[in-house]
């Protein structure tokens, strides 16, 4: 039997694709991302809800998802999606630096209640 | 056979290019103010004179902090800004809506040495009685501070704001530290209070 080089190519794209688990939220991802830099929170909202939809086990989505809550001032959501994000990827530095400040914003403002 | 291989790569790339690494974006966000006290709960404010333990002569510290920030609170907040002699005075006198602020201040100071290294002989060996000595003044305030509901007395925020400040010059009057102590605890109280916007940064994630 021939060697079929473009079969041998597709199966590669394949496996790549089936390794990769987050491969179709990147899109929506990054428009939400550029969405947020031009201040249109909404649509980021948009974009990183339909991240999540394709890829519920997005880290990266729910961490967006959370800073988008913070920026509206929706606590509890904003902590629900950082401690999704950290269940996902527990080791994400990023999304430990980010909840971590989050943690001591709300902490810091509003002290000790007694 | 050639589009088909040509074909392939350029998926192969494409999935390479979705599964590349993470790309992380610094942003810098306006965030709305976090407030134990949510907007429209209240619409007034009464400040009453704070307690002082151990007064430093002179200075009536606690009458002088809350005059201050009657004033910056009143040029902040839409609402009626008052101010008590005590805070019983209010808790007894107003409605609900109507939040006390109330609390201790100490003010205290200590003269305090260190090594100045700049004069310090480059040559050795030691020879302690040359070392330069720096003396700096140090101002210290402490405030206990509470926030409570005049409808019922509890107590909804209590925290404790210490600030120091050093002054090369020793002599340097208690009032001046006073203010600029004060005008600190201004700034980390008000946007308790008011929940004032602050800008944070945070990291966007697009992988």
């Amino acid at each position: 039997m021939k060697p079929s080089v473009p079969a041998a190519l597709a199966c590669l794209v394949l496996l790549g694709l089936a390794a990769c688990a987050r491969p179709l939220a990147r899109a929506p991802l990054v428009a939400g991302v550029a969405a947020a830099r031009a201040d249109d929170w909404d649509a980021a909202v948009r974009h990183w809800t339909e991240a999540v939809h394709r890829d519920p086990r997005s880290a990266a989505a729910h961490n967006n998802l959370a800073v988008a809550h913070e920026k509206r001032g929706e606590w509890e959501e904003a902590r629900r999606e950082y401690e999704t994000a950290l269940r996902l990827d527990p080791d994400d530095a990023t999304i430990r630096i980010n909840f971590g400040s989050f943690k001591a914003r709300l902490e810091a403002f509003r002290g000790a209640k007694t | 056979m050639r589009t088909a291989a040509a074909v392939a790569l350029s998926l192969a790339l494409a999935a390479g290019l979705a599964c590349g690494p993470a790309r992380f974006v610094d942003i810098r966000v306006d965030m709305p103010g976090v407030s134990p006290f949510p907007a429209g709960s209240f619409d007034e404010v009464a400040v009453a004179d704070f307690r002082e333990e151990a007064p430093v002569d002179g200075l009536a510290a606690g009458r002088a902090l809350a005059d201050y920030l009657a004033r910056e609170i009143d040029l902040a907040f839409k609402g009626t800004v008052t101010r008590v002699a005590a805070p019983e005075e209010a808790l007894a006198a107003r409605g609900g809506r109507v939040l006390v602020v109330s609390g201790e201040v100490r003010l205290a100071t200590e003269v305090r040495k260190a090594l100045d290294k700049r004069d310090l002989p480059v040559d050795g060996p030691f020879k302690a009685a040359e070392r330069g000595v720096l003396e700096r003044r140090r101002w210290t305030m402490t405030v206990d501070l509470a926030i409570r509901s005049a409808a019922d007395g509890t107590t909804l925020y209590r925290r404790e704001y210490r600030e120091d400040r050093d002054y090369t010059d020793l002599e340097k009057p208690a009032d001046f530290a006073l203010s600029e102590l004060s005008a600190r605890v201004r700034a980390r109280l008000l946007p308790v209070l008011l929940g004032t916007t602050t800008i944070e940064t945070r990291t966007l994630i697009a992988r």
